[in-house]
C-alpha cells in the first residue's frame, strides 16, 4: 500500500516516507529526554537526589506518573487495529477494511509516540538540573 | 508454519495489552489522592530507586530501538515503500516498552505489601501532617 503525496526533482515521495521520517525525529527527541533521566537517575542512585522532587511534593509527582495513562491506552489501541489488520489481510483499494485499520493503527502510532514525548519531557524538566 | 505479519499482529497485541494493564493497574491504584497506596509508592520509588532506573533504561531503550528502526526504514522506503524493516525493530520497543511498564508499576511487589498490611494492628495509614501541611502550602 503505497500513496504518492508529491511528485518533483526526478522523485515521488511517498506517504510512508513521511511518516518514518516525522517518527524518526521524534524517537530521537525521546531516546534524549530518556537518557537525560536514565544518566541522573544512574548519577544520583546513593543519595536519590532526583527523586527529593517526588518525596516533597507526593500530589504534583502523582500527577506526574499518572500522566503516562496516555501513551498506555494510545499503544493498546495500537496492538488492537495492528491486529485487526493482520487479520483482515493486506490493505489495497480492494480491500477498504484493512486500509482502515492500517492507517488508523498508523495514527495511533503516532498519538503513543507524541504522548509519551510529552509525558518525558515534563519528567526531563525536573531532572535534567541533576545532570 | 505461522506467517510473519499474522506473528507480528498477535505479539505487539500480547505486548502492548500487558503493557496496558500494568499502567492502568498503576493509574487506578493512585486515583485517589493522599490515599495510603499513593503515598506507600512515592515512597517506594524513594527507597528502592533502582527498579526506577531499570523502568526508565527500558524506556530508553524503546525509544532508541524506535529511532533505529524508523531511520533504516527512512532510507529504505526511498528505493522500497513497503518495507516490512520497521516492524522488525517495532517487536524490540513493544517489549522494551512493556518491561518499563511493568517495572515502573510494579505490580509484580504488590501480594507483599498486601499480606503486610493485612497482617493487623500495625496497619496505620503514612497520611497525616505532612500532607495536610503540602496541602495547605499549595493553596
Amino acid at each position: 500500500m503505497s500513496v504518492k503525496i508529491l511528485r518533483g526533482f526526478g522523485m515521488v515521495l511517498q506517504l510512508t516516507t513521511v511518516v518514518f521520517g516525522l517518527l524518526s525525529v521524534v524517537g530521537l527527541l525521546s531516546a534524549y529526554f530518556t537518557s537525560v533521566i536514565f544518566i541522573a537517575l544512574a548519577k544520583h542512585n546513593k543519595d536519590r537526589a532526583p527523586l527529593t522532587y517526588f518525596m516533597l511534593k507526593p500530589e504534583a509527582s502523582v500527577y506526574e506518573i499518572k500522566l503516562f495513562i496516555l501513551p498506555a491506552v494510545a499503544i493498546f489501541l495500537v496492538g488492537v487495529f495492528t491486529l485487526l489488520q493482520k487479520l483482515s489481510g493486506t490493505p489495497s483499494a480492494s480491500n477498504p477494511t484493512a486500509s482502515i485499520f492500517f492507517y488508523t493503527a498508523y495514527t495511533f502510532g503516532l498519538f503513543t509516540i507524541l504522548a509519551l514525548v510529552y509525558v518525558e519531557y515534563r519528567w526531563y524538566r525536573h531532572m535534567k538540573r541533576f545532570l | 508454519m505461522i506467517s510473519f505479519d499474522l506473528f507480528y499482529g498477535v505479539i505487539s497485541m500480547a505486548l502492548n495489552f500487558i503493557a496496558f494493564i500494568a499502567l492502568l493497574i498503576l493509574f487506578l491504584r493512585l486515583r485517589v489522592n493522599n490515599s495510603r497506596y499513593s503515598v506507600l509508592f512515592i515512597y517506594s520509588i524513594f527507597l528502592k530507586p533502582k527498579r526506577f532506573t531499570v523502568a526508565f533504561l527500558s524506556l530508553f531503550l524503546a525509544s532508541f530501538f524506535l529511532a533505529v528502526g524508523y531511520i533504516i526504514s527512512f532510507w529504505i522506503s526511498f528505493s522500497v515503500p513497503d518495507t516490512p524493516f520497521w516492524e522488525y525493530t517495532n517487536i524490540l520497543t513493544f517489549l522494551s516498552f512493556m518491561l518499563f511498564a511493568i517495572f515502573f508499576s510494579g505490580i509484580y511487589e504488590r501480594k507483599k505489601e498486601d499480606k503486610y498490611a493485612g497482617t493487623g494492628s500495625q496497619t496505620a495509614t503514612p497520611e497525616g501532617p505532612q500532607n495536610d501541611a503540602t496541602r495547605g502550602g499549595s493553596k
